[in-house]
């Protein structure tokens, strides 16, 4: 802790002199109607690294909502969000200690603030470096039916322009409807060369009609940065014969078929699992497969599935019933 | 005096006998005994008042038969926790004043998990402050221009979501 405290210190103290703005003494100043105070003396001393650790304990992460027992979602919460922001508004110094924070785990809730995201760092680029985890939700309403192709368009373009603006990003979940076989996506995502976990849930392959098939995703999976270690994509019909494409380099995998959604027949999913789906997870290692299903499955049906991977070797994370 | 016993001598010239394995848990104090071996000899304390001192001992008792601190990992799938132990919470519930001596002290004796309760409460406490009450909170003056504040705003509206 002394020791993160001090680090984040020195590279706020060597952040300060590149600031937007005129330099000043770098120490905490006191508050000259408060110089009578009794506790004036002590906390008019109060040292930058204590600061520094106190927001170091404010910058807590909450376990979010959509991760897995796996790659639980830890983000900070609106509450320390905000309060970030606030304590970048309290002094230069705290300004430095608190961006740091603030732009080290990005939460992104919709598209209006996704544009004044993109803004902010597009006005100092010294803020994307500061990037590593990034959760983007905004994905649901403008996938809909509804929305203008206009918007849809814009929701691609922003999110591209965050990729390719934040190069040290090491975790990226995409949350609702985003389509990551976009080949302007993956163009963006083979920049990030720490990236280390891309989380995209649901998944949704046919969001993008850009290519007429998903054999065209092979091409654009192999381009995937080789750092990439876990994928988690929540698949829905159709969508797992991307797993046949997946680069060897990708050492885990987390899949999760779900045929709960309303169009899906649940009969049918179930028997294309058993033809297709059990001959393409069993090249990849490590893989771990988990099973969503709707209630009105025939369960003799699921047990041909499970039956199926066991023959193979392949180890079901979990099978629930939706 | 008892080889179990070390004696300490604050700031304002106050001595107290502290049992070795509760003055142990200052990763200072500790230091220092190792290096003086057995003496007498008060270890000097001239950061640390009487009153302080005494709020810190009275953790160090409480706390003398806890592990050892491991190094804290930095992964960011790590949970984190702003949470207090009950015992901690009600120990930490001072004046704004002995709370900032507590965390002064802590970080100059090295007991570092008595530092991380004491930031702790202070980052509890910054919540939902707006800058002007976080600025009295700590005494700091707003070296910010209003276009500078404005910008810095404006900057941060991604993450002020309502």
């Amino acid at each position: 802790m002394l020791l993160h405290a001090f680090k984040r210190l020195g590279s706020a103290v060597v952040a300060y002199w590149s600031s937007p703005f005129s330099p000043v003494d770098p120490v905490t100043k006191p508050r000259s109607d408060l110089v009578t105070s009794a506790s004036f003396v002590r906390l008019a001393r109060l040292p930058l690294e204590l600061v520094a650790m106190i927001l170091n304990e404010l910058a807590v992460l909450d376990e979010l909502d959509g991760g897995t027992a796996r790659a639980p979602m830890m983000a900070p919460s609106r509450e320390i969000r905000m309060a970030l922001s606030r304590c970048a508004r309290v002094s230069r110094s705290w300004y430095l200690l608190a961006r740091e924070h603030l732009y080290r785990s990005i939460v992104v809730v919709n598209l209006c603030h996704c544009e004044a995201f993109v803004s902010a760092i597009e006005r100092n680029p010294d803020l994307a470096l500061l990037s590593r985890n990034l959760v983007l939700f905004g994905g649901t309403l403008l996938a809909s039916p509804s929305a203008s192709e206009a918007r849809f368009e814009r929701r691609y373009d922003l999110l591209v322009r965050v990729l390719r603006l934040c190069p040290r990003l090491e975790r990226v979940r995409l949350m609702h409807n985003w389509d990551i076989f976009c080949p302007l996506v993956i163009d963006a995502l083979t920049n990030l060369n720490n990236l280390s976990s891309l989380y995209c849930r649901p998944f949704v392959l046919k969001i993008v009609e850009q290519y007429s098939s998903i054999l065209d995703a092979h091409d654009l999976l192999s381009r995937l940065p080789p750092s990439l270690s876990y994928l988690f994509v929540d698949g829905t019909v159709g969508s797992y014969d991307f797993l046949h494409h997946v680069p060897s380099t990708i050492g885990l995998v987390e899949y999760r078929l779900s045929n709960t959604h309303q169009r899906c027949d649940p009969t049918f999913v179930f028997q294309e699992l058993e033809a297709d789906l059990v001959e393409g997870v069993k090249a990849i290692p490590g893989s771990h497969i988990n099973i969503l299903h709707k209630a009105d499955v025939d369960s003799a049906l699921v047990g041909r599935v499970v039956a199926g991977f066991a023959a193979q070797g392949v180890e079901l994370a979990a099978i629930r019933t939706a | 005096m008892s080889a179990n016993k070390v004696k300490l001598s604050t700031s304002d010239q106050e001595e107290f006998d502290v049992d070795r394995d509760v003055a142990n848990r200052s990763v200072l104090i500790k230091n220092m005994l190792e290096d003086l071996g057995d003496s007498d000899q008060a270890i000097p304390l001239p950061n640390v008042s009487a009153n302080v001192l005494k709020k810190v001992l009275e953790w160090c008792e409480h706390h003398k038969k806890d592990p050892e601190p491991i190094a804290e990992d930095l992964d960011d799938n790590r949970r984190k926790t702003t949470e207090i132990s009950d015992w901690d919470a009600k120990f930490i519930q001072v004046d704004q004043e002995m709370l900032f001596e507590i965390i002064l002290a802590a970080n100059y004796l090295d007991i570092k998990p008595l530092l991380d309760v004491g930031c702790k409460t202070v980052a509890n406490m910054i919540k939902g402050k707006q800058p002007e009450e976080i600025r009295k909170l700590f005494n700091i003056v707003n070296d910010f221009t209003p276009e500078e504040e404005a910008q810095i705003k404006k900057e941060n509206e991604w993450a002020e979501d309502r």
